[in-house]
Formats: structure tokens, C-alpha cells, sequence
């Protein structure tokens, strides 16, 4: 009796093996759309070795990363995002003042509204400025703490596939509490992240050259990273450049 | 009233007349845009299906759940309701928006924590002192809304509170009373300024920031219009006073733009293009079957503006959050619950027979195109319409055409034509600014071509015309 018992529990246990490898096995084709979509893998440094016959199948990722948004309009100093302005003199009424379109320009200094031009920091005159940026989610997936590092973004001309420009990225934030709060870059295990960068700006004046105007059209972000021992380079959607001056609806 | 009725049953007999009708319709040649297909000629036009009748309240609290919870669904009305997939507004939802992954839905969901700048706000700005948030609750407390009046109620709090950015422009013209005054912000009776608040920003910084009623409500003597254009907001001199003020540089070529938009025009696309546009009454917009002036939307049902919204205000917040959708599907709502304000007594007692013959003129001349109870209609061919086109044809709202105007309380509405050219009504309908000559426009001198339809009109039915128009 106790014998057939034992055999019993053997058989339940190979059918439920059984059917979780099933189980397994129905999940990979979900899975698998999905990493073709996110990232295409590319070789870490480790891997530059000549590639063996026979590949040993792929780690499991640690973290997975997508692009969640990128916005183009302008690259500022870091001391820019919160400022105010400076309480003003006293002045005849803006009613006597009365800019038209002449004396605009005439109080406006000719030159373009640089980067960092004007500024005299926190609460004094400050040179308005939207600060571009790309937001990436990373999931982690694996049973370890990874660490992401940015290795290269480049913008693209979405249908060439040409490189425009290479740009940086930097101040990483994540998402906590209601707000972006500076980010250490490391993914706990099985952690989603959702963080922002700021990213600096091409040099408009090769683009304008490449593409006749960087306004109007499409750009696309490319940007290798890397998380814990793996390399990924992931895209982002179609983003245009953005005239920070306007109320967009 | 009845003289609209009069003109609706004129439009009716017409439809049934059939080939009169269509050849009215040819004549307009309301193409979407070259392209894309031909617009399905009545997009409010619901699959057949028992059901609340569509553009009810019980209709949209149906379609609320498909909204919230089916992504594809979304994916779908998205692309059922753009009229121009190339321009740039279409590629960047198209390429953003209810994706299988990535994408805006990625996100993070933000409630922002804001309160209305108030007078003591704005003595405090005025003061120089530090500006204090206080005791803000989020927005809204993660409850959804179970009944008309409910999602109404939520999206009227959005509609004021939600900040679409901040705005160091705005809070600059707040801590000066004359340029405040100047760029139209102001005091409510009930001590707040609608448009602006004091909200918490994404890096936990405390800002003014602008909403939705910065530019939809107009501070009456008697009170907040909701809805009506605000016209003496002048978004340009506001920047520009900071500008003046600060000694931050400003290019000259952007100033000049900015000082040319004038009360109650403001550049809304993110290229270059000077294509600023007057801005509009939010009035009559539930079934209005296409939004914006240059048609860029069609609306077949809520989801339509409720993806506008959302998409809206995810973008002006620089792509960094995401509203949550129940805040948008509200503030879709609410737009809809926007009616006008009821009409002043001896408008509705006008001359009874010359609105009647308007009606009648309007029936003939005008209803081809603003077919729809607005007033609105399928859009038409920029060029056949003839005004500026640069909006029209432009790369970021592109679709070839211009969307008729909605009508309702047309005659408060100026300035007209899509971006503002023309001060008057009287002035829209009379030939002489279609002539060089011309020195009526808000714009300059110069004649104002374009949308001549009313101006060949005799006098007598011109008057008449202007009459029936009143009535609206």
C-alpha cells in the first residue's frame, strides 16, 4: 500500500512538472515579441572575443528598458529649473510703456537667447529655458541589484536611420513619491524605474544644413546603455524639435 | 429662436430635395486632407446599435469604462480620429500614444497638489516674498466618478487646477497690478484668478502655473464667463514684458513675432511656422463631429477629445507625467457641459422679420457648410476658403483645410476667421475689406482675403444676415 502511494505521489508529481513546463512554454512567445520591440542586444565588451560555434543561449536580462518620451526644445543649466524672477523696479504702468512690435525689438538685444547667456542665478534676471529631456522605464527582472549607465545617445533621421547627432545625458532623476528625485542609476531586484534625463541639444546649425530645417520634421533617439553586465540599445518613438515659446494644444 | 428653426427646417427641406443639396456639398468640396481618404461625411453617425442615443449622458458614461480600461480601444478611436496622419501632431500620438509598450503610457500618472492663486497670492508675489503651497491636497483623491454630474464636477477642477506647465511669464505679470491688468489676469468675484495656480512642481519646487481657464474663461464685471474665449488675454505682451523687465535676452525676430499676436492670439504649434491662431469659445463642442480650426480631430465620440486632453496635457507638462485618465475623460466633460451664458433680453426681442429673412439667407448661403447645430461643419479646402492657409497647410496641424467656425454667440465672438484678422461681424460680411484699402483688421492695414462668402450678399440681406447671426 504504501508503495502504491508512493508511486501515486510520483505520477501527480511528473503531471504537474509536466504541466508547468507547458506552462513555460505557452509564456515564450509573449515574451519574446517583447524584446524584439525593447532592445536590440548588442555585444558588451566582454563578448568582443571571437563568437564560439555554438553560442551559449542568452543570460536573462537583468532589467529591460524602454523609452517612454523624449521632448527637444532646449538644453539648460541646471540652476535654471527653479527660478524666479527678481521682484522689479517700479515702473510707469506697462499701459505707457506700450511695446509694439517696434520698440520689441528695440529693447530686445540682437543675438539669439544662448545657453546660459544673462544669468545671474537663483532670483536674479533669468533667461527662461525648457530643458529637453528623455524618460526611460527600466524593469528589473533579475535577482540582482544592476547598475545603468548611458554609453551613447544619438539622434537619427527616422527614415534615413542617419546619425544627426550625438547628444548626452545627464541629472538622472526617478520617479518617487509624486516627483523626479535624483537618481543613484541602480535597479533593485525586480524593481521598475521610471527615470528622466536631462539631454543636452544638437547643434541645430548642422541639422538645419543636413535637413534644410530641424523644424517640421521627425526625430528618432537611439541610446545604447548598459545594465549590470549587459548591453542594450533601445528607440524611442518619433519626436519633433519644439519652439519653446508657444502654448502647444 | 424660432428663426433658427425656420433655418434648420429650410436646411431640411433642401437635404430632402437630394441633388440640390449635393451639388451644394460638391460645391463646398469639404476634403479632410490630400493625405487621407475622404471623411466619412457624417462622422457623429454611431454604429447602429441599441443603445442610449449617442452624445447622451448614458452614452458617454458607457463608452467612459471602454476608455479607461482598453488600450486598444483607445489605439483605435486615436487613429480613427486623426484627419491628417502626417502631421506632426498625428506622428507624435501615433507614435507615443497606446502602445503594446513604451511609449506615454509608460509614464508615471501625476496628481498634481495646487491650489487658485488668490489675492494673497498674489500680494505675496507682489511683495517678493517666497511663494507657499500651503495645505494642498492632491487633485483628485483616486475615486472615480460614477455619474454625469460627478465627472462634471472633477473636470471643472481640472479645467482650473490642473497646471499645463509653469509659468515664470505668468508670475512675473502677477506681482505687477498694471501689467497684470495689461495682459488680462485678473480677480473673480469670489477672490481667485482664474487660469493661474500655485502648485508643486515635478521637482518639488512650489510655481504659478497656467490651466485650461487661463485661456477659456473671460473675467466679466458680472463674473467668470466659463468657456468664453478670454480676448484680452495677451499672452505676447506678457512674455515680452518679462523680457523687458528681466534684461533676458530675446531674439529680435521672436520678439517681433510675439508683439504681432495681440490680445487674444497665441502661436499653438511647436515648429516655426507664424501661424498664430485667435483663440476659441469652448461652447456647443459635445458632437461637434471635427475640433480644432484646422480640423485636425474628428470627433466621433468622447474618446476623441478625451484623448486630446490627455494627450494635451501630458505634452504641455513636457512629456515627463501623464494625467491620469480619469482626469482627462472629466475634463472632457466638463467641455461638454459648456454652454453659453443666456442671452440679454433685447437680443432675443429683435426685429422678428429681418431674422427671419436672415434665416432664410443663411439657409441659402451659409448652411452648406456650418451645417452642424454649432454652427460647425466639415472642414473645407483651405484654398477655397481663402484665408491665410499657412496654419492649413503647415507641417505641425496640417490638413489641407479650415474647419467652419462654430456659430454660437457668434456676434460676441470677434475676432474672426481662424486667426483673428477681422475685428466685426459687420466687417467679415462687408466687400470693402477684401480691398487693399482696408484699415479695420486688429492685424494692420491691408485688405483681408479670404472666406468672401456673405460679402456678395445685397444690402438688405446682408443687414438681415447680421440679424439672424445676432441670434445665435
Amino acid at each position: 500500500m504504501g508503495v502504491l502511494m508512493r508511486n501515486l505521489a510520483m505520477l501527480g508529481s511528473l503531471a504537474l512538472a509536466s504541466l508547468l513546463l507547458l506552462a513555460c512554454a505557452a509564456t515564450e512567445p509573449s515574451a519574446e515579441p517583447q524584446a524584439r520591440e525593447v532592445a536590440t542586444a548588442k555585444p558588451g565588451p566582454q563578448t568582443a572575443k571571437p563568437v564560439p560555434e555554438t553560442p551559449p543561449p542568452a543570460p536573462e536580462p537583468t532589467a529591460r528598458a524602454v523609452i517612454a518620451s523624449v521632448q527637444m526644445l532646449q538644453d539648460c543649466p541646471a540652476a535654471f529649473s527653479a527660478v524666479r524672477p527678481a521682484p522689479r523696479e517700479p515702473r510707469p504702468s506697462d499701459e505707457e510703456a506700450g511695446i509694439s512690435q517696434g520698440s520689441a525689438a528695440k529693447i530686445m538685444p540682437a543675438g539669439g537667447a544662448g545657453r546660459g547667456s544673462s544669468l545671474s542665478g537663483r532670483g536674479g534676471p533669468s533667461q527662461p529655458c525648457t530643458q529637453s529631456t528623455m524618460q526611460v522605464v527600466f524593469s528589473g527582472q533579475g535577482d540582482r541589484t544592476s547598475r545603468v549607465e548611458i554609453r551613447e545617445v544619438r539622434m537619427l533621421h527616422p527614415e534615413s536611420g542617419e546619425t544627426l547627432a550625438k547628444l548626452t545625458a545627464r541629472e538622472p532623476a526617478a520617479w518617487a513619491d509624486g516627483a523626479y528625485q535624483s537618481w543613484n542609476e541602480t535597479i533593485g531586484p525586480h524593481q521598475a524605474v521610471k527615470a528622466s534625463y536631462a539631454l543636452s541639444v544638437p547643434d541645430w546649425s548642422v541639422v538645419d544644413r543636413a535637413l534644410g530645417s530641424s523644424f517640421g520634421v521627425m526625430f528618432v533617439l537611439e541610446v545604447d546603455l548598459k545594465i549590470g553586465d549587459e548591453s542594450q540599445t533601445v528607440r524611442s518613438a518619433e519626436f519633433p524639435r519644439e519652439q519653446p515659446h508657444m502654448i502647444s494644444t | 429662436m424660432t428663426a433658427r428653426w425656420a433655418a434648420w427646417a429650410v436646411v431640411l427641406v433642401a437635404a430632402c430635395g437630394g441633388e440640390a443639396r449635393s451639388a451644394a456639398r460638391v460645391d463646398a468640396a469639404p476634403v479632410v486632407s490630400p493625405a487621407s481618404e475622404l471623411p466619412t461625411p457624417n462622422p457623429r453617425t454611431p454604429e447602429p446599435a441599441a443603445g442610449p442615443p449617442p452624445w447622451s449622458d448614458a452614452w458617454l458614461l458607457d463608452e467612459a469604462e471602454r476608455y479607461l480600461e482598453d488600450r486598444s480601444f483607445r489605439r483605435a478611436q486615436l487613429e480613427a480620429s486623426l484627419t491628417n496622419p502626417d502631421n506632426l501632431y498625428s506622428r507624435a500620438r501615433l507614435g507615443s500614444y497606446a502602445r503594446e509598450l513604451g511609449g506615454w503610457d509608460a509614464l508615471p500618472e501625476w496628481v498634481p497638489r495646487a491650489r487658485p492663486v488668490t489675492r494673497a497670492v498674489v500680494e505675496a508675489l507682489r511683495a517678493g516674498a517666497r511663494l507657499e503651497l500651503g495645505e494642498a491636497t492632491p487633485l483628485w483623491d483616486g475615486q472615480r466618478p460614477q455619474t454625469m454630474a460627478q465627472w462634471v464636477e472633477l473636470g471643472r477642477r481640472v479645467f482650473f487646477e490642473y497646471p499645463l506647465r509653469p509659468e515664470v511669464f505668468a508670475e512675473h505679470a502677477l506681482a505687477d497690478a498694471a501689467l497684470a491688468r495689461r495682459v488680462g489676469l485678473g480677480e473673480a468675484p469670489d477672490g481667485t484668478w482664474p487660469g493661474v495656480v500655485v502648485f508643486r512642481e515635478l521637482d518639488r519646487s512650489v510655481r504659478v502655473g497656467i490651466t485650461c481657464a487661463l485661456c477659456h474663461v473671460s473675467l466679466a464685471p458680472e463674473g467668470p464667463v466659463l468657456g468664453a474665449a478670454r480676448r484680452d488675454l495677451d499672452y505676447g505682451y506678457m512674455r515680452l514684458a518679462y523680457h523687458r523687465d528681466t534684461g533676458a535676452p530675446l531674439p529680435e525676430k521672436l520678439a517681433a513675432r510675439m508683439a504681432a499676436w495681440g490680445p487674444g492670439r497665441a502661436d499653438i504649434t511647436e515648429d516655426d511656422d507664424e501661424d498664430p491662431v485667435a483663440i476659441p469659445d469652448l461652447w456647443g463642442v459635445r458632437g461637434q463631429p471635427f475640433l480644432t480650426q484646422a480640423g485636425t480631430l474628428r470627433q466621433a465620440s468622447g474618446t476623441a477629445l478625451a484623448i486630446r486632453q490627455e494627450t494635451q496635457i501630458l505634452h504641455a507638462n513636457r512629456e515627463r507625467t501623464r494625467p491620469p485618465r480619469e482626469l482627462a475623460w472629466a475634463l472632457a466633460m466638463y467641455v461638454y457641459s459648456l454652454e453659453p451664458p443666456p442671452r440679454e433680453p433685447q437680443r432675443a426681442a429683435a426685429d422678428d422679420a429681418a431674422v427671419r429673412a436672415g434665416a432664410h439667407t443663411f439657409a441659402r448661403a451659409c448652411a452648406h457648410c456650418h451645417d452642424h447645430e454649432s454652427g460647425s461643419g466639415v472642414p473645407v479646402l483651405a484654398a477655397r476658403v481663402g484665408t491665410d492657409p499657412t496654419l492649413a497647410l503647415g507641417r505641425a496641424r496640417g490638413t489641407g483645410t479650415y474647419r467652419p467656425s462654430p456659430l454660437l454667440r457668434v456676434a460676441e465672438a470677434g475676432p474672426y476667421l481662424h486667426h483673428g484678422a477681422v475685428a466685426t461681424l459687420e466687417d467679415l460680411l462687408d466687400p470693402a475689406r477684401l480691398d487693399d484699402g482696408f484699415t479695420g483688421s486688429p492685424l494692420g492695414p491691408g485688405k483681408v482675403p479670404g472666406h468672401a462668402f456673405g460679402t456678395e450678399l445685397p444690402e438688405p440681406a446682408r443687414a438681415e444676415l447680421l440679424a439672424y447671426l445676432r441670434t445665435w
